[in-house]
């Protein structure tokens, strides 16, 4: 099972790459930061890309709308939702 | 009726109660006509009660979806005009006060004023006003008025202020109720904001228009959506390229939407893939929408799996310019459904896409490429030349060229290619942080290069297209067989290095000056002591762009046929077909090109499509990209011409993927042009190739057979 820190690495820079944002850098993504209107500033139709890019990365799938929601507040929050859907697809 | 705010009126006394419009998120809202009529009123009177009047502009940041309705039509109803717009962006306010400062802001929320109350705006909280007064006047505007006005997307850099009259809008809305033939019993679901063009005259207005009933939602997640549209009886649905492609990745087997009957693209281009596979999953149709906030609506296609890549019609009550005699232009058009803030800023009458489009017949056209300064960003353009001027002020910066990268993506972006001056010592990581601190745009930039010297040609000119191909990833090279061309080589050259600057030329034997006239090029050169066929030519061509690391060969032939403009068309083809190869369909219409041509076309497609089952348009034509990985798996025995044919046939066995996209040709009059195939010989070759794949194709065709009689002999022995 792969590290949480290696996993919210990974994910900044997935990130990156499918929002175009190669002007960020990885250290400049706070991981507490709020991804969406403020911090980053993206919007929902960056979320829908994110969302696609991820489920095809970690073959998870994100069902319910609210949870969506709430695991896209930060990296943190992104990164413990797809730890945990991991976890419990390999249990 | 020169009002919206009518139809809601008329529709109250036929509909009553029935839902007029919903919101589909986690607090799920719903509101009937009457009801609306009811608020819209209050509110109207509410704005009456604050002074405003007719044409004040009312800045409207309220978020919440039904609020937003009601502010938006209580203000037209008294004839103000509501600016709306996604206000989300720190570049924003400060654009808004500083350009275009508004008579009054009003908003739901304390906190959304704050920034206003030392401007001098006037700001208006929305309270809950019980009152239910009826207001029974609708202001009264000329055709040509300014109705509303929107602010478009600010999240990708700085937004535009366009300005909608009535006639702007109900000249479109009522193109569109009959192309969409929305009858007042349906459903309409949208996934696109009202304060976006698209989402207001598809999502609002129309169904308004219509007397159906509009669902909004913010669900980002397709099962969601799907749902919603199942649950609902969603007989439209308004979404983005985005939104589509999001659908074919689920996968999801419960995907019936079965009242669906049309699904609406807009707001950026729709992959063709993303088009045939939702058709495919669901059956629908998509309608796809091509224009601009600034324009409206300008022409559509629908996706109905009967066509490849259907060609654009352009909407009736668009006029277009056609400015000069050649087979491509750019597009410019006049149309009543046109901002006149936007065509007096152009100051010509004529509004100018930046699309250049080869048009058909019956208005009908296909976009081939655009200007070179233009980006889309999520339905806006942004021009290149505006961010190098940006780029330009930072201290350091001595030249600066920002060249628009092709992308698949609804969001395009640039790369910003500076040289620095001498003295300064300027880091990248240092330009993108002042960058990012002086530009609106900054997300505009997705990478920035510094190079010792922005290369321009001998008049002073950037090299973009030069630029563009450095920077694409995967790499993507140029391979041109010749023999005995000299006399035009080195023009050929010379355009394809305009467009490309990795060309690799395979000299098969030439005895003429060749050689020669390839001096001082920067390019790479192979040579054959002898002539071995241009198909052995391009095989060794491949083996060595593999050496090079090249993940692409587009092959161009020396003579002169074929237009290096052509080659970004080939780009964006590859970035679209990764797996494909791509052959150039070369228009062969023209009355210059030599009749023996013509019947060769016609002669390899027919074999073609014996051999493969495919119908490929140009099984002939040199003009081609092909991935090196795949095709260098691709054995082959003919080594002359036959090869390009033979080449076809075996990929297409293999399963790779061959698309074909429309290139210009210029043969030169006969006598004038030299070429090398020869007639009768060639097409003599090529009968025996075409013998011998049929052969192949029969057996395997056969073999397959005999196989299913075996499995099925198999299978009834074992009951």
């Amino acid at each position: 099972m792969q590290s949480i820190e290696l996993l919210k690495k990974e994910l900044k820079n997935l990130i990156i790459t499918s929002l175009n944002l190669q002007n960020t850098t990885e250290q400049e993504i706070q991981e507490d930061e709020p991804l969406f209107r403020e911090g980053l500033g993206l919007d929902s139709i960056d979320a829908l890309e994110l969302a696609v890019a991820l489920e095809k990365k970690y073959s998870i799938k994100f069902e319910d709308e609210k949870l969506a929601r709430q695991s896209f507040q930060s990296i943190n929050t992104l990164a413990s939702f797809i730890h945990q859907k991991k976890h419990s697809l390999s249990a | 009726m020169e009002n919206f705010c009518a139809y809601i009126g008329e529709r109250t006394r036929s509909k009553g109660n029935s839902i007029l419009f919903r919101v589909d998120d986690p607090s799920e809202r719903e509101v009937a006509w009457n009801v609306f009529e009811q608020e819209m009123d209050a509110t109207a009177c509410f704005l009456k009660s604050c002074q405003i009047q007719e044409k004040d502009k009312i800045l409207c940041l309220v978020s919440r979806p039904l609020s937003w309705l009601k502010l938006f039509f209580a203000a037209l109803k008294i004839g103000a005009i509501p600016i709306v717009g996604n206000f989300r962006d720190r570049f924003f306010l400060q654009g808004i006060l500083s350009e275009n400062s508004p008579a009054y802001v009003c908003s739901d929320e304390e906190k959304e004023l704050e920034p206003f109350l030392s401007s001098s705006s006037k700001v208006i909280l929305l309270n809950d006003f019980a009152s239910l007064e009826k207001y029974d006047i609708y202001a009264l505007k000329d055709a040509d008025d300014i109705l509303c006005a929107l602010y478009t997307s600010g999240s990708m850099g700085k937004p535009k202020y366009i300005e909608k009259s009535y006639r702007n809008l109900i000249t479109e809305l009522q193109f569109l109720k009959n192309l969409l033939k929305m009858q007042q019993d349906d459903v309409v679901l949208s996934l696109v904001p009202n304060v976006h063009i698209y989402g207001m005259l598809f999502g609002l207005l129309l169904p308004i228009m219509a007397g159906a009933q509009a669902i909004y939602t913010n669900c980002l997640l397709p099962r969601e959506v799907m749902k919603i549209a199942r649950d609902k009886n969603v007989n439209f649905l308004i979404g983005a390229p985005i939104h589509y492609q999001a659908f074919i990745e689920t996968n999801d087997p419960d995907q019936k939407m079965s009242h669906l009957k049309l699904a609406i693209s807009s707001g950026g281009p729709l992959p063709a893939r993303v088009a045939q596979k939702f058709f495919r999953l669901t059956g629908v149709n998509i309608l796809e929408i091509y224009g601009s906030t600034e324009t409206g609506g300008i022409a559509y296609r629908l996706w109905d799996g009967m066509v490849d890549s259907p060609s654009l019609q352009l909407f009736p009550y668009i006029e277009k310019k056609i400015e000069a005699q050649s087979e491509i232009n750019e597009l410019v058009i006049q149309s009543p459904a046109i901002s006149s803030n936007v065509l007096m800023a152009e100051n010509r009458g004529w509004h100018h896409t930046g699309d250049f489009v080869r048009f058909e017949e019956g208005n009908r056209f296909k976009i081939v490429g655009r200007q070179e300064q233009i980006m889309k960003v999520g339905g806006k353009r942004i021009s290149t030349t505006q961010l190098e001027e940006e780029i330009k002020t930072i201290p350091g910066i001595k030249d600066v060229a920002v060249v628009r990268m092709e992308s698949s993506s609804y969001r395009e972006s640039g790369v910003a290619f500076v040289e620095i001056q001498e003295n300064a010592n300027l880091i990248r990581s240092e330009i993108q942080k002042e960058f990012q601190k002086r530009s609106a745009n900054y997300r505009s930039i997705q990478d920035i290069i510094i190079l010792d010297k922005i290369p321009r040609n001998p008049n002073g000119k950037i090299l973009y297209s030069h630029l563009r191909i450095n920077k694409t990833n995967p790499k993507i090279g140029m391979i041109i067989p010749t023999y005995n061309h000299g006399l035009i080589l080195r023009k050929v050259v010379l355009s394809a290095l305009e467009y490309i600057s990795d060309i690799l030329v395979v000299v098969d034997g030439s005895t003429d000056n060749t050689m020669e006239v390839l001096q001082n090029l920067p390019i790479k050169i192979l040579a054959f002591p002898k002539n071995r066929g241009k198909g052995r030519a391009l095989k060794t061509g491949f083996q060595e762009a593999k050496k090079l690391g090249w993940n692409y060969a587009i092959t161009m032939d020396s003579d002169g046929q074929h237009k290096a403009q052509d080659i970004p068309q080939f780009l964006k083809a590859i970035s679209e077909n990764p797996e494909a190869i791509v052959v150039g369909d070369r228009n062969m219409e023209l009355p210059s090109i030599p009749s023996s041509s013509k019947f060769g076309k016609k002669f390899t497609n027919f074999w073609l499509k014996v051999e493969t089952g495919l119908s490929i348009a140009d099984g002939q034509s040199g003009f081609r990209a092909y991935p090196i990985h795949s095709i260098n798996a691709v054995h082959s025995w003919f080594n002359r011409y036959e090869f390009e044919v033979e080449i076809l046939a075996r990929s297409a066995w293999k399963g790779i993927p061959i698309i074909s996209i429309p290139v210009q040709v210029d043969y030169h009059p006969e006598g004038k042009r030299i070429s090398h195939f020869r007639p009768f010989m060639d097409n003599f070759r090529t009968t025996i190739l075409n013998t011998i794949l049929v052969t192949i194709r029969i057996l395997m065709l056969v073999h397959g057979l005999v196989k299913k009689v075996i499995r099925k002999v198999k299978a009834s022995c074992k009951v």
